[in-house]
């Protein structure tokens, strides 16, 4: 029963980041990178949901989570690469109607924005929990590497001082 | 010298008396022990080769170098994050040096439930003292600890519980808190710093980068390996076949039992990548009112062992020692997002972490994904999750104890403690798939063995119950759980095991 119940959760899940990817397909104009901001990975719609999402994960500080991402998105495996689209499409699309929102996220206020990623934080699904850790962690990294991000913390950073890169 | 992969720009075949596929505590020390031996060994690594130089202490750049998938690896319901290694010296990199011998309870249940022969501790104890020799593995001293084990200690004695310090196979140590990361000072001595030179220095060939994919056999008898050569960014550069008499899958209890599905091995009792164990750790953080600083200084020195007991069927399978990470991982850690979030990392320096790690009774499964990879199922029993439960609410009740003014338990939603009251409370479903972050460490038993072949793998020489000459050292081979560091068990195994390797090829 309990593997049964599972499975379903699952197969649901998977429907909706489906049901997701086909409405960007159906809504997904209207986007646009920023002056000086270039892609290697990403469409200007995946770009768009990740800075808006590392916005509100990063609030109040700031960082480059969408350009983060697309250097991140490089280094994965084709499946995990096609996961991480599939949920982009979730937040952008269907997270917002679940959670009561007709705009899709990019275009709703701070406010309504964080009460999507709330409920997918902790949405029934454990499958879209974990997808949102994914999210979170992304941004996190694209600013907790920075040394400029280590005063406030009181944190000394890295003691010795090369790089692998 | 360690050969590059990455630098191989053509097909190559090579020959060897012993091919090891993994440099981790098994494979490190296999090579060792072999080439001591005067045997020809080749040891094939899929991660990098890296030095004490290569180690720049920032976690986005070596968490991609040192971990499997970057650190992301997780389980199929992607509830729990599961640590591995991937560079040469495997695990034992990034890992915090701790050492711990294989309990005597747990030799004695592999011993009568599991049918594993010649692995008493009595026949065992001459092997770890010589490990630790040889790893230079002694106890941290009281005044090397740093601020946060000091929490851990001070709750401990609070509350009358059992507690005590660690061992650690650490030389020449800064203190720099940042072993999780790699050690730029080369204060680890593990299987990168001591084993492999060792091995390298008696004739053994160690290859980097190579990921092995296939063991080669004719179904009675193992042949050697057919693997790739990767460039840095991953990609495939050169196949790489190696023959050899005896073949050892060293690779950790994921990365070798997916190797040993993907070779087809003869499975007669469906036994390959079944009875997945692990250590599912939850940390609980403590605010203080005086700075803990807890990245400095030598983590995870101290440890509460309250609610341990390795005895088979026992109701305390929960371990708990101080768990610090850096600013990435501590963000990560720390629940919910926005500024609630930047408000608990902006008292980063006076939060102090406890880890409360489970030695599980659940069973997973490694199997292969359509893409060729490992997925990972593995989902907690209930009984498991209310241990894991009752390891928080210790926890809390630990960091109480020694004086946090709150507790706060990184569940979904999070939940804050204010007075030590409270800490009952904390439910038994916080700890369901989903409920907290969880991450898992030391993968075992996939590939387990004893000499009963319906219920294992390998005899308890490690050798294949149906393939002559592929042998498995390393975690894999344990049938349950150990409920601790497995380092020094592994490290002992392969030592001990490892005769029986030469002496299918003639040199024992």
């Amino acid at each position: 029963m309990r593997a049964d119940r599972r499975h379903f959760l699952r197969s649901f899940s998977l429907v909706s980041l489906a049901i997701g990817g086909g409405i960007a397909l159906v809504r997904g104009g209207g986007y646009s990178l920023p002056p000086g901001v270039t892609v290697g990975q990403l469409a200007p719609w995946q770009w768009a949901v990740f800075d808006a999402v590392g916005a509100r994960i990063l609030a109040p500080e700031r960082a480059d989570v969408g350009s983060f991402a697309d250097g991140y998105v490089a280094g994965l495996a084709a499946r995990d690469r096609d996961d991480l689209m599939g949920l982009l499409a979730y937040v952008e699309h269907l997270a917002p109607l679940a959670a009561g929102f007709g705009p899709r996220f990019t275009q709703l206020a701070p406010e309504q924005q964080d009460r999507v990623l709330t409920s997918i934080e902790q949405h029934p699904i454990g499958l879209l929990r974990g997808g949102f850790q994914s999210l979170k962690a992304l941004a996190l990294m694209a600013y907790y590497r920075h040394d400029a991000s280590f005063a406030a913390l009181g944190y000394g950073g890295p003691a010795v001082k090369w790089s692998t890169q | 010298m360690i050969e590059l992969g990455r630098r191989l720009k053509q097909a190559q075949r090579w020959t060897a008396d012993v091919v090891i596929v993994g440099t981790g505590a098994g494979g490190g020390m296999a090579a060792s022990q072999l080439a001591r031996r005067g045997l020809r060994v080749i040891a094939l690594e899929e991660g990098p080769a890296l030095a004490a130089r290569d180690m720049s202490q920032r976690e986005d750049e070596m968490m991609p170098l040192l971990y499997q998938d970057g650190g992301g690896r997780c389980t199929a319901d992607l509830a729990i994050r599961v640590i591995g290694g991937r560079s040469v010296g495997g695990s034992t990199v990034h890992n915090i040096n701790l050492c711990k011998r294989l309990a005597p309870e747990i030799l004695d249940h592999w011993a009568r439930e599991h049918r594993v022969s010649g692995l008493s501790e009595a026949e065992l104890r001459p092997v770890f003292e010589s490990v630790e020799r040889d790893l230079s593995v002694s106890v941290i001293e009281p005044q090397r600890r740093n601020a946060n084990n000091r929490v851990l200690e001070r709750g401990v004695a609070a509350l009358g519980w059992k507690g005590g310090p660690l061992s650690h196979n650490r030389l020449g140590c800064q203190g720099s808190g940042f072993c999780e990361i790699g050690c730029p000072y080369d204060a680890k001595q593990n299987a990168a710093k001591v084993l492999i030179p060792d091995a390298v220095d008696r004739g053994a060939r160690v290859v980097s980068d190579v990921r092995v994919t296939r063991v080669v056999h004719d179904g009675q008898r193992a042949r050697g390996v057919v693997g790739v050569a990767l460039g840095a960014d991953g990609r495939p550069l050169a196949e790489v076949r190696v023959d050899a008499g005896a073949v050892v899958l060293a690779g950790s209890a994921i990365g070798s039992a997916a190797l040993a599905l993907a070779s087809h091995l003869p499975d007669p009792h469906a036994r390959l990548g079944r009875g997945l164990r692990m250590h599912p750790g939850v940390a609980v953080a403590g605010l203080f009112d005086e700075r803990i600083e807890g990245w400095k200084g030598i983590p995870q020195s101290y440890e509460c062992t309250e609610l341990l007991d390795l005895s088979p069927g026992s109701d305390r399978r929960i371990w708990i020692t101080t768990a610090f990470a850096h600013p990435i991982g501590a963000a990560i850690m720390l629940p919910g997002f926005g500024e609630k979030h930047r408000a608990w990392m902006l008292r980063y320096p006076q939060i102090a972490v406890l880890t409360a790690m489970l030695h599980d009774e659940t069973q997973g499964t490694v199997t292969l994904a359509r893409d060729g990879r490992p997925r990972i199922e593995y989902v907690l029993t209930p009984s498991d999750s209310e241990q894991l439960a009752r390891g928080v609410r210790a926890c809390a009740r630990l960091l109480f104890a020694a004086g946090a003014r709150e507790v706060l338990v990184p569940s979904v939603p999070p939940i804050a403690l204010t007075r030590p009251d409270q800490v009952e409370s904390v439910p038994n479903a916080i700890a369901r798939p989903h409920g907290m972050l969880m991450a898992a460490f030391h993968p075992m038993g996939t590939l387990c063995l004893g000499d009963d072949p319906r219920r294992a793998v390998v005899k308890s020489t490690a050798e294949h119950h149906q393939i002559q000459g592929l042998f498995v050292l390393d975690g894999s081979l344990f049938p349950t759980s150990i409920g601790g560091p497995p380092q020094i068990g592994i490290y002992t195994l392969s030592r001990h095991l490892s005769r029986h390797v030469a002496e299918r090829v003639g040199r024992g």
